[in-house]
């Protein structure tokens, strides 16, 4: 087939128009979108690469967060205030609960301090702690 | 360099506008493809508009320029195997059963190497000259010439098959219909 000469070429060329822009190819200048519109029609590229990266760690942090124990909130122990107790006046009073501190006799080692409770005072049982070990004697009655 | 107002912006935009839009639309042959880079072509002027240096030429191949880049990055991202400007590159027929003439030639116009395509656009369409051209696209006037010579080989041999039948595509163009 004979290639076309320059005149038909030119006369070819012609026939191709193109479109003028749309309407819709705004100036990108002023304000005439607001942030919405912007924020509605804006794109982010992102390469695969990294978006796959994101992926992948996002996917791990979910993963490693669902497999910690849920932490288990402890309700704050609700410590009634202690009632006030005024002290009672007597001619003899008696002796404090807390003075009372039996040791067995054959007890070995430091013996816990021992508080000495001035008669009117409040005794209060703060700081108490169980014995660490217990001699069980058992007496039989005759 | 000087300094571009936003009113020298807003004219800029208002006279160029369809000549990148066009220029776009012939190297990609999208629409939408177009209008995002006419978009994006005037964003980088008003981001960057002490680029424009009036000296180096005129604003509207300023705008063209960045079209262009913008154009053959494009072309780049979707044909990462081929290369820009084939100079061994021979068109093929068109088909033009049931394609309007003008599609016709669109169609071997965008089927050209990119190096090729855009020249022939700017000169043929734009109305750009060699010496503004080879500016625009940063190459010698003698390699410009060489590529639009090239390009009108192939569409020569493209659209033999359109050959003495400017009458019937006269007629047929002004009806829209289709060449059977």
């Amino acid at each position: 087939m004979e290639p076309l000469n320059d005149r038909e070429l030119d006369q070819l060329l012609r026939q191709w128009q193109a479109p003028a822009a749309p309407r819709t190819l705004g100036a990108p200048f002023g304000h005439n979108a607001s942030w919405w519109q912007w924020l509605w029609s804006a794109k982010l590229q992102v390469p695969v690469p990294v978006g796959f990266a994101v992926l992948v760690a996002g996917a791990g942090l979910w993963a490693y967060m669902g497999s910690q124990p849920t932490p288990q909130i402890q309700p704050k122990a609700n410590v009634p205030a202690r009632p006030r107790i005024s002290p009672v006046e007597s001619s003899t009073p008696a002796a404090p609960a807390a003075a009372w501190n039996p040791a067995p006799k054959n007890e070995q080692g430091p013996r816990p301090e021992q508080r000495s409770v001035s008669p009117g005072e409040v005794p209060s049982l703060a700081g108490f702690q169980p014995v660490n070990q217990v001699k069980t004697r058992i007496v039989v009655q005759r | 360099m000087t300094r571009v107002t936003n009113s020298e912006l807003k004219a800029a935009f208002e006279e160029h506008k369809d000549a990148v839009y066009r220029f776009a639309w012939r190297m990609t042959g999208s629409p939408a493809v177009a209008e995002d880079i006419a978009q994006e072509v005037f964003l980088s002027l008003v981001r960057q508009p002490q680029r424009f240096d009036p000296v180096r030429g005129t604003m509207r191949s300023f705008l063209l320029a960045i079209a262009r880049n913008l154009s053959l990055k494009r072309w780049r991202d979707e044909h990462p195997w081929e290369e820009l400007g084939e100079e061994d590159y021979s068109c093929d027929p068109i088909d033009p059963v049931r394609i309007e003439l003008g599609e016709v030639v669109g169609k071997a116009v965008q089927s050209l190497p990119p190096l090729q395509r855009e020249v022939l656009i700017l000169y043929e369409y734009e109305e750009f000259t060699l010496d503004q051209i080879a500016r625009l696209v940063a190459a010698e006037i003698g390699t410009v010439k060489s590529r639009l010579h090239r390009a009108r080989e192939n569409l020569k041999r493209a659209l033999a098959h359109l050959g003495n039948r400017e009458t019937v595509n006269k007629s047929r163009s002004t009806n829209h219909g289709t060449i059977k």
